[in-house]
């Protein structure tokens, strides 16, 4: 009987179909043929399992290598192979037994059933991770399983058939497979043919009725054919393609740090039935968003580990982005050990009062205030820090200053005059007594909600936030420094501008991690071209947090309402924006799972992410621009007045060009690049 | 606004690439770059890689089909070269 071998997975799963009438059984390889990996070399996913092990190896107090561990693996499974070699036909090894043996070695005595299984858990993760399975021939099978015919899923693997069967149970077609059989059970397999005979007999089958579809020309062509079996071969010629593609950018990665990312990114791209068309905005969020926040997330958790720190909040509302991408990537990468994470309510606006309850208002506090250009006067002050304007007129009238008198100097050549009056009033002490007192209730109620997410029962906490300048760190602070339980503050921003400086000790800092001002780093530089992108697409679907309440059986949270205009906006831009967000959602196991295999540490991929950076903010396409831009930014922080053109000119911004202008100006961004450079060094 | 949600496209396109930021666009990357370099790029892509990257992208499926239809006769030759040592 002639093998007949395709090319195309479809002409195959065609000419199957037409012949399947023939017969009762259908037997299927299972690597390349019904799953296939998105890596070009299946020895790539021992090398987590290697890491995973030297970390539980380090826990026990024992020193292991990760590449010793997996040179250890493979001097062990090539050992079982030749032993297997001396009583078989086949040279194959079984997973539980090497790894138990590898186990030996590395924990001395100290390997338990429990350890063993945490292992394969792993490594079956792992496995499950990098397996994708042939949208059109497990269809084809399933139609098969359905017309009451058996169907086998044969395999030449070190991996038992118990452990296949979760394999296939994760690819989502176990319930249509009869049998699955692996060469490890029985080292019988098909690379000699002795696997067909015994399958023959323990399932009592009929070679003429069988059918065997693969993708080895040997095991899967030339050997079942010898037992009378029609075989079916597969080598698909695009599939062998993105292999191919795979491999080029595998090699260019191990000798340069540019395309480490581009590989990184090419492992996490969704194949098959993953790859359906998505609307522009999800690709985005996929190709862009989803590896800078990946890295970010990484960073966290590299720096988290590094300093013992067992707690990280989340802040709101970006922070709901960052933890969601956490759960699905990070226990991937991280399997041994994770700090706790938790999603921390909390805003500007509803920490600025309680942070003036014990300290009352400082200078440096206030000025935030006009560094929007929105806010104007001192009724913009109590509106940031939640003050009845009316108790605190009798400070205003001693220190002859009105309630609209402009404080901001976007406003009027005289403001300095009244931003004096202004400092008199925060330097007098009964203002300060009654400031405290206005605040203090907004405090004890966010006192009472830190306590009941455990915020004081760790000594180190990490706090995540987007950026830009760590406000909400630094009123967070000022709200429970009096406390002598307080833990010590770890800020990770996304990116940090620091457009005032950060009041740095050693129990409250921030850290930007892709981004940093205070470290020299154009090209991370590059993400000020468009920070509300960033606030929007990572914004939680609630609405933000006006402030903290007491009530009678403790307190509670009090949210900004969404019915108003203002709240419709958001909602819109929400709406907008899911489809991007989703692109970051569906990214984030896959970056996960690519990062387990690399093992690369986040700042590897630092110069792909700031190529990205420079490829997408600033020199976007015209549609980018157009797709990415948000409709409407919302911040009740930033005030509604309208400055003083003369003395306010806002800084023009390659993303707030006309499009006609990012059409047709060919140097419109090459200028903006440069003048970037200069605005960079000159700071 | 529609359009950026109704529009659809494969987010791995039909070249093996990221939709939206192809290999074409780091050759663009690597124009400007030639004129205002600045920042941690990792070296940048390297014209020689950026032009093999590009060959295995648009060329890579005749590449491919060649590569399966001689798979056994270019096994065949590495095993009598090895062979020889």
């Amino acid at each position: 009987m002639k093998i007949k071998t395709f090319y195309k997975l479809n002409t195959l799963v065609k000419y199957a179909d037409k012949i399947a009438a023939d017969y009762d059984t259908i037997s299927f390889d299972l690597f390349d043929t019904l799953l296939i990996r998105r890596v070009h070399f299946p020895d790539m996913l021992k090398a987590p399992v290697g890491r995973f092990i030297a970390a539980k190896a380090k826990a026990y107090g024992l020193f292991w290598k990760p590449e010793k561990v997996h040179q250890l693996r493979d001097e062990i499974e090539a050992a079982q192979r030749a032993k297997t070699g001396e009583r078989f036909e086949d040279h194959e090894a079984c997973y539980p037994d090497f790894m138990r043996d590898v186990l030996s070695h590395v924990f001395e005595d100290q390997i338990s059933d429990e350890l063993l299984q945490e292992v394969t858990d792993y490594e079956l993760a792992i496995e499950n991770a990098m397996l994708v399975p042939r949208t059109e021939l497990v269809a084809w099978l399933q139609k098969q399983h359905q017309q009451g015919k058996t169907v086998l899923v044969i395999s030449d693997m070190y991996l038992p058939s118990e452990h296949l069967k979760r394999l296939i149970e994760h690819a989502g077609f176990a319930d249509a497979v009869t049998h699955v059989v692996s060469s490890a059970d029985t080292f019988k397999a098909k690379a000699s043919g002795a696997a067909f005979p015994m399958l023959k007999e323990k399932f009592g089958l009929e070679p003429q009725r069988w059918l065997h579809i693969g993708d080895n020309p040997i095991s899967d062509g030339a050997r079942p054919n010898e037992f009378g079996i029609r075989s079916l071969i597969i080598k698909d010629a695009s599939e062998k393609t993105r292999k191919l593609v795979f491999r080029i950018y595998y090699g260019f990665a191990l000798g340069s740090d540019f395309w480490k990312g581009r590989m990184f990114q090419q492992m996490m791209l969704p194949l098959e039935n993953e790859n359906q068309p998505r609307p522009s905005l999800y690709n985005e969020g996929y190709h862009f968003f989803a590896p800078l926040v990946g890295s970010y997330v990484q960073a966290i958790a590299e720096r988290t580990r590094d300093l013992g720190i067992k707690k990280i909040f989340f802040m709101s509302r970006e922070g709901w982005t960052f933890k969601k991408f956490w759960e699905l990537a990070m226990p991937t990468v991280f399997p041994d050990d994770l700090p706790q994470i938790e999603y921390l309510y909390v805003s500007r606006m509803a920490l600025a009062g309680p942070g003036c309850a014990y300290q009352g208002l400082t200078q440096t506090n206030a000025d935030i205030v006009f560094l929007a250009p929105g806010n104007r006067d001192f009724r913009d002050v109590c509106k940031v820090f939640n003050l009845n304007l009316q108790l605190l007129a009798p400070f205003l009238d001693r220190h002859q200053l009105k309630y609209d008198d402009p404080l901001s100097p976007f406003y009027s050549d005289e403001f300095i005059k009244y931003y004096a009056r202004f400092i008199d009033i925060l330097e007098d002490a009964e203002f300060q007594t009654e400031v405290k007192r206005q605040t203090r209730p907004s405090n004890d109620a966010l006192q009472l909600y830190l306590e009941q997410i455990g915020f004081f029962d760790y000594t180190d906490v990490a706090l995540a936030d987007v950026g830009w300048m760590g406000t909400i760190q630094r009123f967070l602070y000022d709200a429970v420094k009096h406390r002598d339980d307080k833990p010590r503050f770890h800020g990770f921003l996304m990116g940090a501008s620091r457009g005032i400086p950060f009041a740095t000790r050693p129990g409250n800092y921030v850290e930007g991690l892709l981004f940093d001002y205070d470290r020299c780093d154009f090209a991370g530089s590059l993400m000020m071209y468009a920070q509300d992108i960033f606030e929007e697409a990572f914004r939680a679907p609630h609405s933000g947090l006006n402030g903290y309440q007491q009530t009678d059986s403790g307190f509670e949270l009090l949210f900004r309402d969404s019915d108003d205009d203002t709240g419709r906006k958001e909602l819109k831009q929400n709406e907008y924006f899911a489809s991007l967000k989703q692109g970051i959602f569906d990214a984030a196991p896959r970056f996960g799972a690519a990062s387990a295999v690399m093992g690369y540490k986040s700042w590897m991929l630092k110069p792909w992410l700031n190529y990205l950076l420079f490829t997408k903010l600033a020199f976007p396409k015209t549609d980018e621009v157009a797709t990415l831009k948000h409709q409407s930014h919302l911040d009740d922080f930033h005030g509604k007045n309208k400055p003083w053109t003369q003395a306010f000119k806002p800084e023009k911004q390659l993303w707030n060009q006309s499009l006609s202008a990012l059409r047709w100006n060919p140097f419109l961004r090459l200028n903006y690049y440069i003048g970037h450079a200069f605005k960079m060094l000159r700071r | 606004m529609k359009k950026a949600n109704t529009i659809s496209y494969r987010t791995m396109n039909a070249h093996f690439d990221l939709t939206g930021s192809e290999v074409t666009r780091v050759g663009k990357y690597y124009l400007i770059s030639r004129i205002a370099k600045i920042g941690n790029y990792g070296g940048g892509p390297g014209l020689k890689y950026l032009i093999i990257v590009f060959i295995t992208h648009y060329l890579g499926r005749p590449l491919g089909w060649m590569l399966i239809f001689f798979e056994d006769r270019i096994r065949m030759l590495l095993r009598k070269k090895r062979a020889k040592g």
